[in-house]
């Protein structure tokens, strides 16, 4: 049980990964990105090709795919979705649906339905001790420091530099922010770059815990979405509370029984939507 | 002193509804004017499609000579014609500073900085790391135009600043307009206390029900013609 609740907490800082970029493109642009977990799969794959070219280990090719899926991001958003805002919530939404069809069927018909991997070598291997004689495997520990830092890292970018104040800015009042000059789409643009390179970031680690096919990304998009709602907007430490509360629930839920691994943490997931509509740390609807 | 806006024949819309017919008006360089009228006027229709919010033909509006009728905001803005909108639209997720950097965020050249700013309302500088919209109504409208001043403008719209205000908020508002001309700053200003702009201004527009219905120095304007450009009816 101790060992689950620690795997949870673990597994927790992925789902906050997943998360954030997701938090970021809803705060900034009012886009719910549909097409958000098959960028997560869409980083797996990318690295997996990389990997292949240059048999490198993933986790150090990791700056070159948030760096490609950063700059994709941007493209993708001044180049589709900036047309697609300003006439209400659905089209953004019936476009990333497309693009997530889209990224969908172009990994299946480039590589197969196929489940992959990536290997990280012995990293994947080897544990490390924790006190109250619990051992944990060294990646996922590696993943949960390492997401905390790109939380606190992306915190520090929000809250503390001239991009992040226009991304606060044109999330609180669009039309005001470009009365001091601010280009919007451009702001936009760097906002999904952002939020794409969390992602990738998040879909490394992921082609490294798990197995991963070209389907898998709707799936990780309810995941990020829990976490988000549990976490509440507004804060990335409540996203990392809220990726920590989803994975402790899925993981504690298959300790009874493989089957309760999702049921759990939809559970949980209803019961704070229910509780606290605006998540357990998110700012109160004004 | 040669005009440095020039507002020609502008007509604005919202959707199918005509808001201003025909408007023209100018505003010379380091002059204050002010635009009067009653509400729905079209004062602020003037002022929002002058900064970009509203859409209109390129050559209804001259800046510097320049047509910028129609372009889009942001680059109005860079351009050095800056907006105090209505309602002072303060933003409720960054500290009083960070409003102000905000307004210097296309960094126009100038002498206009935080420092300048708070020495002008030193009140926003004793609360400059509270969040925006925690300050007074007053406050708020310093800080509304604080963050206007920060982009070192050209011509600085002010969109009913008096609104909702007490009025010795007011005055302090007021009071510091004089010496924006001084910087070598045109303002236009929309104002519903007709006592307050005329007092302020240089010259005055009345605008009724979408047209100009009259304009004159400010020092020269005469009563019962300002009530009947106003109302549009005359005094017996």
């Amino acid at each position: 049980m101790t060992d689950a609740i620690v795997q949870g907490i673990l597994l927790g800082g992925l789902y906050a990964l997943f998360a954030a970029g997701l938090a970021i493109v809803f705060g900034v642009m009012k886009i719910v990105n549909l097409a958000h977990g098959d960028f997560i799969i869409l980083a797996a794959y990318l690295t997996l090709v990389v990997v292949d070219l240059t048999s490198l280990n993933p986790m150090v090719t990791v700056v070159v795919i948030a760096a490609v899926m950063g700059l994709f991001g941007y493209a993708l958003q001044r180049g589709i979705l900036n047309f697609t805002l300003g006439s209400g919530i659905l089209s953004p939404l019936v476009v990333t649906f497309g693009i997530s069809i889209i990224i969908q069927n172009v990994l299946l018909e480039v590589f197969s339905a196929d489940t992959q991997g990536l290997d990280a070598g012995a990293l994947e291997l080897s544990s490390v001790s924790l006190p109250f004689g619990i051992a944990v495997g060294w990646f996922p520990f590696l993943t949960f420091l390492l997401s905390v830092a790109v939380l606190g890292g992306l915190q520090l970018v929000i809250g503390h530099t001239k991009m992040g104040r226009s991304f606060r800015a044109v999330s609180d009042d669009e039309e005001t922010a470009r009365l001091m000059g601010v280009r919007t789409r451009h702001v936009f643009g760097l906002a999904m770059a952002i939020a794409l390179l969390v992602t990738a970031i998040g879909g490394v680690v992921l082609g490294i815990r798990t197995q991963f096919d070209p389907a898998l990304g709707p799936a990780r998009l309810i995941y990020a979405f829990e976490t988000v709602i549990i976490g509440g907007l507004g804060s990335l430490w409540g996203t990392l509370i809220g990726g920590v509360i989803l994975g402790v629930a899925q993981n504690v839920g298959a300790y009874f029984s493989p089957g309760w691994r999702e049921l759990a943490g939809h559970l949980v997931f209803l019961i704070v939507l229910a509780w606290r509509p605006s998540g357990l740390f998110g700012r109160s609807a004004e | 002193m040669p005009d440095i806006l020039q507002i020609r024949g502008l007509d604005a819309f919202y959707g199918s509804f005509q808001a201003l017919f025909a408007t023209s008006l100018t505003v010379a360089e380091e002059e204050i004017v002010a635009v009067i009228g009653a509400n729905g006027a079209g004062k602020s229709t003037l002022l929002r499609s002058i900064a970009g919010w509203l859409g209109s033909a390129p050559d209804q509006i001259l800046f510097d000579g320049e047509p910028i009728g129609g372009q889009r905001a942001e680059n109005i803005a860079m351009r050095g014609v800056v907006m105090v909108p209505e309602g002072r639209r303060i933003f409720p997720s960054l500290t009083v500073e960070e409003n102000l950097m905000m307004g210097a965020y296309v960094r126009r050249p100038g002498s206009w900085d935080l420092e300048r700013v708070y020495e002008l309302f030193p009140v926003l500088g004793e609360r400059r790391t509270t969040p925006g919209t925690r300050l007074s109504g007053g406050q708020q409208q310093m800080l509304a135009i604080g963050r206007g001043l920060m982009a070192n403008p050209r011509v600085l719209l002010l969109d009913e600043i008096s609104l909702g205000l007490a009025p010795i908020a007011v005055k302090e508002l007021y009071r510091v307009i004089p010496t924006l001309r001084e910087e070598g700053m045109a303002v236009l200003l929309v104002e519903q206390d007709v006592r307050q702009a005329t007092a302020t201004a240089d010259r005055i527009y009345c605008l009724l029900r979408g047209r100009v219905s009259l304009e004159a120095p400010a020092s020269q304007v005469d009563h019962s013609e300002l009530i009947a450009a106003y109302f549009g009816v005359r005094e017996e």
